[in-house]
């Protein structure tokens, strides 16, 4: 199993001179198979939560474990799948050389093909493309592609979509969903956008800035699976004002 | 291979340009009896063709040997500094040591070290190209950002896996960048070791010619040496255009010719 569970985690950046508490406090557990949605405002630590959790940090408080074990464990067997906030994608790759990379890193057969992937994507036709002959929205696809490879245990998304367009990221967004369902990842997606994080996830962690804590948790007791007309649901509305009440509380105690 | 044509056609030009400046001013009697008009050097040609190919030869296994070792070593200590982060400083301040030192100095040193023959040749052929091949490594291994790394930690890559599929195709455009600029140096390091005491190579051949004074023939082995390094250039530019195909950023790129 790969629940998530962050216990008083807290992450502290040593700037020479002086010390940023980026996270304090952080309780939370993320089931297995589940989907979580991290909102907040810029700077709150939501990039460096992700780190956390993908063992890129080690926090400087508290305790992170996937499944029963450190989150080391799960990186060590290739079971976390991570899309930066920027693509990361080696330039010197092809968009299917590098959607393989995780793959040949792991030297494990791939979970799904590159090919599938690509097209899954959308990206049909840019096979052979370097990464500097796409778009940044193009990029950001390809990188998902790439976490996608080894269906992961635990997915890591760090604003996938910024650079989307509304059409291609509503797309995106449904695809996503069917790829979680179908493979039971544990998902954590790091969103500026209110409605896709309730439309994603089963629960959205509101953060709060300075330091960066859990504001509130708000469950999306929606049904899946999910389709567009959704978002015309009141209670889908409800959702996102419960979400974006959080989110303007938070602002107001930082503040 | 237009890439290669390219990067090899501006020195050609400089140099046909200087010739025939050269032609003029001797023939308007502006230049001194130690600077021969280039058709006098042209003249020479055909009888010390076979003397240029034997001596040439050896100054080019001589540089191209040194420039081997060079790459290695520059090639072993950029590894060792990107896997130790606290060395990459003292290896830098090392390498810029070696290459503070004043080879001409430096010679005499080291022939009663290693004697006159080859090995002399190719240490200091070595030791004039290394600088720029030490610090075109560590700068290209250098030329990665901090989420690519953390991807490969991630995904449990493990030290050689990093080295291949990232470190090294990142480091490239800025090795092949250091490897033009070292080439000419050591045919240049071949030379002075060779002036030092040889009984073959373009440097031997040039002293000889000096003491001799014939001066067509030391321009001669200057413009051949010329004529090799321009060479060695636009062979590694040629290579280089075919392996780096990708649109590199940064400092490394765009700097043909
Ligand atoms: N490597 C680091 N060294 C020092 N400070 C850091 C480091 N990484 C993050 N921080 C600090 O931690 C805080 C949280 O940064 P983080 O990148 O996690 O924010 P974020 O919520 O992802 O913001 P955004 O929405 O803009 O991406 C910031 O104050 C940042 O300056
Ligand atoms: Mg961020």
């Amino acid at each position: 199993m790969s629940d998530i569970t962050l216990s008083d985690v807290g992450m502290m950046f040593d700037i020479g001179h002086r010390k940023i508490t980026a996270l304090r406090g952080i309780d939370a557990v993320l089931p297995s198979g589940s989907f979580t949605a991290l909102i907040g405002p810029s700077g709150c630590g939501k990039s460096t939560l992700l780190r956390l959790i993908a063992d890129v940090l080690a926090p400087t408080s508290g305790e992170i474990r996937i499944g029963d074990h450190a989150p080391d464990a799960a990186r060590k067997r290739h079971e976390i799948g991570f899309v930066f906030q920027d693509p990361t994608l080696l330039p010197w790759r092809s968009v299917v050389e590098n959607i393989r990379l995780p793959v040949e890193v792991a030297g494990q057969p791939a979970a799904r093909q590159p090919e599938e992937l690509v097209e899954l994507v959308g990206l049909k036709g840019f096979e052979q493309a370097r990464p500097a002959q796409l778009s940044g929205g193009m990029q950001q696809r390809v990188a998902i592609a790439r976490a996608l490879a080894l269906s992961p245990k635990v997915l890591l998304m760090d604003e996938p979509f910024g650079a989307l367009d509304e059409i291609t990221r509503q797309k995106m967004n449904i695809e996503l969903l069917n790829i979680w369902r179908e493979t039971g990842t544990t998902a954590v997606l790091v969103t500026h956008s209110i409605s896709e994080a309730v439309f994603m996830a089963d629960r959205v962690l509101v953060l709060s800035a300075n330091p960066g804590q859990v504001a509130d948790r708000i469950d999306i007791d929606l049904p899946r699976p999910r389709a567009l007309d959704l978002m015309q649901d009141p209670a889908f509305h409800a959702h996102e004002n419960a979400v974006r009440a959080a989110l303007f509380s938070g602002e107001r105690t930082a503040a | 291979m237009t890439a290669g044509l390219r990067s090899a056609l501006p020195p050609a030009l400089v140099l046909l340009g200087l010739a025939l400046l050269m032609e003029a001013a001797k023939a308007a009697g502006l230049l001194p009896i130690t600077v021969p008009a280039p058709t006098q050097v042209l003249a020479v040609i055909p009888a010390q063709f076979a003397d240029l190919v034997y001596h040439g030869a050896a100054t080019l296994r001589s540089a191209l040997l040194g420039y081997l070792c060079a790459g290695l070593v520059a090639g072993a200590l950029a590894s060792v500094a990107l896997r130790f982060h606290g060395a990459e400083r003292p290896i830098i301040s090392f390498g810029l040591l070696v290459d503070c030192f004043p080879l001409i100095a430096l010679a005499p040193i080291f022939v009663i070290w290693l004697g006159q023959g080859m090995l002399l040749h190719v240490t200091l052929s070595a030791i004039a190209s290394f600088f720029p091949l030490l610090l075109g490594t560590v700068k290209g291994f250098r030329a990665t950002d901090a989420s690519t790394r953390q991807l490969f930690h991630v995904m449990a890559a493990t030290p050689m896996q990093r080295l291949r599929l990232l470190s090294v195709p990142a480091a490239l455009p800025y090795i092949f960048q250091a490897m033009k600029i070292a080439a000419p140096l050591a045919l240049l390091g071949a030379l002075i070791a060779e002036w030092i005491g040889a009984e073959r190579g373009l440097g031997a051949m040039m002293i000889y010619a000096l003491f001799s004074f014939n001066v067509p023939v030391v321009w001669l082995t200057i413009l051949t040496v010329c004529g090799l390094s321009a060479l060695a250039y636009g062979l590694i530019a040629l290579v280089e255009s075919r392996v780096i195909t990708w649109e590199v950023r940064g400092d490394a790129g765009g700097t043909d010719g």
